[in-house]
């Protein structure tokens, strides 16, 4: 998570309503890891009233690769996950049939940006084009798909296997709806 | 398809020297497949850009005519084969899958059927771009890490793979794609 996808997550709430009352919204945050920014999105959520926050992930015993077990959500994040799954189509639908209908599902991914990862934890797979990110969620409604400029430089040279472009770096940002 | 991937696939075809059957899988581009034709039959091919009359042509280069020349089936569309579907026919010697993997919307399906397709031992040549401007908009789905690439064919161990920057023009990304080699198990 970066300066430019926590802005880019304000604006995101700044314009759209999640529902009649901000308090009452359960929010699921898919790939989720306090240690990579879910802090700040708790933070930032609390800001507009919203205080029901779980993060679906291998850090707190979800395997987002298998159906996901108990209640459905109000709002879904879902940001800088899907380049690390192994089959991005398997765990967009068990996204999905974990929100409720008509909930917003908030998806952020990267387009160019150099092969990350941690090699004993997760791996980096994929880039996503507009068209495969409508491809993935296409049994939901599209709300609006941007794409983002990052300002995020990175402090040290990026190592060769790597394979960077240089900065800047470029994510898409998508919005659907359950129907 | 680009010079550099063309040169890619000469360094490929005078290392493994492949013979027998050559699926072009996505073979789609008159001019390509025409290279890629030409460039099967001879031994260590070479490929140099040159411009006639502002026209880009790709100069296909080899020391000799080979004897028992590969035959070249291109597989797409455009020749009534639907890589979605598992392909028909006699399996494959070898495979030629160039900056096809981006345009499909189930890209793991195409790649099953591509590695059905081929004979046990088989080499498949495979090229998809890792950082590349939309194109041939609609139609343009992903981009590809080595690791991602490598998960699309697990019927298939990596023989090689590498990432090379190519020509890009001024005003579009830095062009990089990944340039590997399975082999059906």
């Amino acid at each position: 998570m970066t300066n430019t996808s926590i802005n880019e997550f304000k604006n995101f709430l700044d314009n759209y309503a999640l529902g009649p009352k901000n308090e009452d919204i359960d929010v699921a945050d898919y790939g989720g890891n306090e240690e990579l920014g879910s802090t700040s999105i708790k933070q930032i959520l609390s800001l507009y009233g919203i205080n029901k926050y779980t993060i679906l992930d291998f850090s707190t015993g979800f395997d987002l690769r298998n159906p996901i077990p108990g209640k459905k959500f109000d709002f879904g994040i879902c940001m800088d996950l899907l380049e690390h799954v192994s089959n991005p189509f398997i765990v967009s639908k068990n996204i999905k049939d974990n929100l409720n209908k008509g909930a917003l599902l908030y998806v952020t991914v990267p387009w160019v940006w150099p092969v990350h990862g941690d090699p004993e934890k997760y791996f980096d797979y994929w880039r996503f084009a507009p068209d495969g990110l409508k491809e993935l969620f296409n049994d939901m409604e599209e709300v609006v798909m941007y794409g983002s400029r990052d300002s995020y430089v990175p402090d040290e040279e990026v190592p060769k296997e790597a394979f960077a472009p240089d900065p800047p770096y470029m994510r898409l940002i998508g919005v659907f709806r359950k129907i | 398809m680009t010079i550099i991937s063309l040169q890619e696939l000469a360094a490929f075809l005078n290392t493994y020297k492949v013979s027998g059957r050559i699926a072009d899988y996505g073979g789609t581009s008159e001019i390509g497949a025409r290279i890629v034709r030409q460039m099967l039959g001879f031994e260590d091919v070479g490929i140099k850009e040159d411009l006639v009359d502002d026209m880009w042509v790709g100069l296909v280069m080899g020391s000799a005519a080979k004897e028992t020349v590969p035959t070249y089936h291109p597989l797409d569309y455009n020749n009534g084969v639907d890589l979605l579907l598992p392909i028909e026919g006699e399996p494959y010697d070898a495979g030629i899958s160039m900056d096809l993997l981006e345009h499909t919307s189930q890209p793991f399906i195409v790649a099953e059927n591509i590695s059905n397709s081929l004979k046990p031992g088989a080499l498949l040549f495979v090229t998809v771009p890792f950082v590349w401007e939309v194109h041939n908009y609609p139609g343009d789905y992903w981009r590809f890490t080595p690791q991602g690439l490598a998960t699309l064919f697990p019927k298939m161990k990596q023989r090689a793979s590498k990432i090379i920057r190519d020509q890009s023009p001024e005003e579009e990304l830095p062009r990089t794609r990944i340039v590997a080699v399975f082999q059906k198990i």
